[in-house]
């Protein structure tokens, strides 16, 4: 089934610069989509407009078979979540279990089922020993843990990360990234829209979706993209340690597939002396 | 920034601590009441402060106030007491006793009656500011919002959530008073580090670093605030909604002790006051000092 149906999209903030140009993009349910692309051509303006927070100038957008217009924009909002990027800016109530309220009150569900949700999300992210503490006691990577759980208890379809980690230091980033593989596990329907600078984190999902200057210039599966250094250089990527490890490795010889880890190729290394 | 701990919410269990915002709110402005009300004869005020002032030391023990923080906040208040003093030595006052002579400077004669009237002006700041620290130090700021939401909510007759828009204003304004101090330290360190000196230099030159320290902390909060109601809006939010509640209050038997407790003293008070009771008539001054000038 087809999750999230843009088609024609165009944007523009002011009128003579337009944002995001013609966007065609399907995507399916539970899939894992990364989008890329440097800073500036339009990925989180892409994001605000599925969940409304922009109005688009023209085209369409489909969101679990409803197009997007002012009619449906709360029902649609029931099923999309976002995690934005700066954890500070999205931590609206004044404890951990407050802010994780804060999106079933908005949902008017009854106090009973809010205080037992509360719970068993903060306990999902891990934050469960936290629930009475204030955000500025909090690291930044506990906060966008917080934030998934606000995304996640209201039970979306959709789950949108734009650029969630890129303000969080190594640690707090493997968290994230590992909290939202859980996520997938346990919820295979759930598709995910990953936006990232990060070519590591882009790397996770199961399409890549390349945007340059508000156009989508490629869509493929992750390991076709960074195998085409034109591609790479054109669009000035970097590519992931594990690709760079692999095509090393090949190039002095070891016997390496795309598929193997990193925990694989050590260990052929490892054997091979 | 270590003033701003004046008033900070203290995370003890105390009777007070337990009791509904609201109720703790109420009984505030009756004390704040009582204490402004004042019973004609002096010797009745007298000691109907002292009897106020026994009662919020008590209460400050009660609720585990530090006093160490009270001492602090009222030593900033020595330059109001050389004000106040000034004022009431030197304005002269037709209620004056004139037989309360303390002492002249030159041919001009000091009168006790101002040395305590100013007294007691500085004693009933001190007992409002012991009022407002044991509310602050055993109420969360949220509570706080969740108490002036309840009472502003008879406005719902206007079909618009002005209490709920107010408390959702006052709660976030108050969630982001850390953010916005981390920030300011951020921006004084960068801007130290281009050279802007906060602390020397003549006033041009601080007003210059002030403004360098105010523009970007604008700049930011604006950023923020335009990211935090994207947020706040993908996540659903729409004040005009029924929207459910994950804090209630309770007015609990602890409420009914204190309240009652506190009406009865305000009760007090206000009879005493109103029936002009100078149940005591001593003219204190008179009976100290005997009235003569001491030099
Ligand atoms: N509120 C705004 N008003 C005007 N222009 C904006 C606004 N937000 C973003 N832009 C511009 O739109 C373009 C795309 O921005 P954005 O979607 O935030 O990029 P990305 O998330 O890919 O870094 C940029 O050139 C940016 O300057
Ligand atoms: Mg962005």
């Amino acid at each position: 089934m087809k999750n999230v149906v843009i088609k024609n999209l165009n944007y523009s903030y002011n009128e003579n610069t337009p944002v995001l140009k013609n966007i065609n993009l399907e995507i399916n349910q539970g899939e894992y989509v990364s989008i890329v692309g440097q800073n500036g051509c339009g990925k989180s303006t892409l994001c605000k407009l599925i969940i409304g927070l922009l109005e688009k100038d023209s085209g369409e957008i489909i969101v679990n078979g409803l197009s997007l217009n002012k009619d449906s924009i709360q029902e649609i909002r029931k099923k999309v979540a976002i995690v934005f990027q700066n954890p500070d800016n999205q931590f609206i109530g004044a404890t951990v279990e407050d802010d994780i309220a804060f999106s079933l009150e908005n949902n008017n569900i009854p106090r009973e089922k809010m205080i037992t949700l509360v719970k068993e999300y903060a306990t999902k992210v891990g934050m469960e020993d936290f629930l009475t503490k204030e955000p500025s006691y909090l690291s930044g990577g506990q906060k966008q843990r917080v934030a998934i759980a606000d995304a996640l208890v209201r039970n979306p379809e959709i789950l949108i990360l734009d650029e969630a980690t890129s303000m969080l230091d190594p640690a707090g980033k493997q968290e994230i990234l590992s909290l939202v593989n859980k996520m997938k596990l346990e919820n295979p329907n759930l598709t995910i829209i990953s936006i990232t600078h990060d070519i590591e984190e882009a790397y996770l999902g199961d399409r890549i979706v390349l945007l340059n200057e508000g156009e989508i210039v490629l869509t493929c599966r992750p390991d076709e993209l960074f195998k085409n250094s034109e591609l790479i250089n054109q669009y000035n990527l970097s590519v992931p340690f594990i690709v760079q490890l692999q095509k090393k490795c090949q190039e002095l010889g070891y016997q390496i597939n795309d598929e193997d880890t990193l925990e694989k190729i050590g260990e052929m290394i490892c054997q091979s002396k | 920034m270590n003033n701003l701990t004046f008033g900070r919410y203290a995370p003890f269990n105390t009777f007070v601590h337990k009791l509904d915002p609201r109720n703790k709110l109420l009984m505030m402005i009756l004390l704040l009441v009582s204490i402004f009300l004042k019973v004609d004869s002096w010797s009745s005020t007298l000691i109907l402060t002292a009897f106020l002032f026994l009662l919020l030391i008590a209460a400050m023990i009660m609720s585990r106030v530090s006093f160490l923080q009270l001492f602090k906040s009222l030593s900033m208040m020595w330059f109001l007491v050389i004000f106040l003093l000034l004022i009431y030595i030197f304005i002269p006052n037709p209620n004056y006793n004139p037989e309360h002579i303390a002492f002249y400077i030159g041919s001009y004669a000091v009168n006790y009656d101002a040395f305590y009237q100013s007294g007691y002006i500085i004693f009933r700041l001190i007992m409002m500011i012991m009022i407002t620290m044991i509310l602050t130090a055993t109420t969360k700021p949220m509570d706080l919002t969740y108490a002036i939401e309840w009472y502003l909510s008879p406005l719902k007759i206007f079909k618009y959530p002005v209490a709920h828009i107010l408390a959702m204003t006052l709660s976030i304004a108050l969630r982001f008073i850390p953010t916005l101090l981390d920030e300011t330290q951020r921006i004084m360190k960068a801007q130290s580090s281009r050279g802007v000196d906060f602390n020397k230099g003549g006033i041009f030159k601080r007003i210059g670093g002030l403004v360098a320290l105010i523009i970007p902390l604008f700049v930011s909060a604006i950023g923020r605030s335009e990211e935090l109601s994207n947020a706040m809006e993908a996540r659903g939010y729409n004040p005009y909604a029924k929207r459910s509640r994950y804090r209630i209050l309770k007015f609990s038997w602890r409420d009914l002790i204190a309240f009652i407790s506190i009406l009865a003293i305000f009760g007090g008070i206000l009879t005493l006051k109103i029936y002009d009771a100078n149940f005591i008539k001593i003219d204190f001054i008179y009976w100290i000092f005997g009235a003569k000038p001491l030099f």
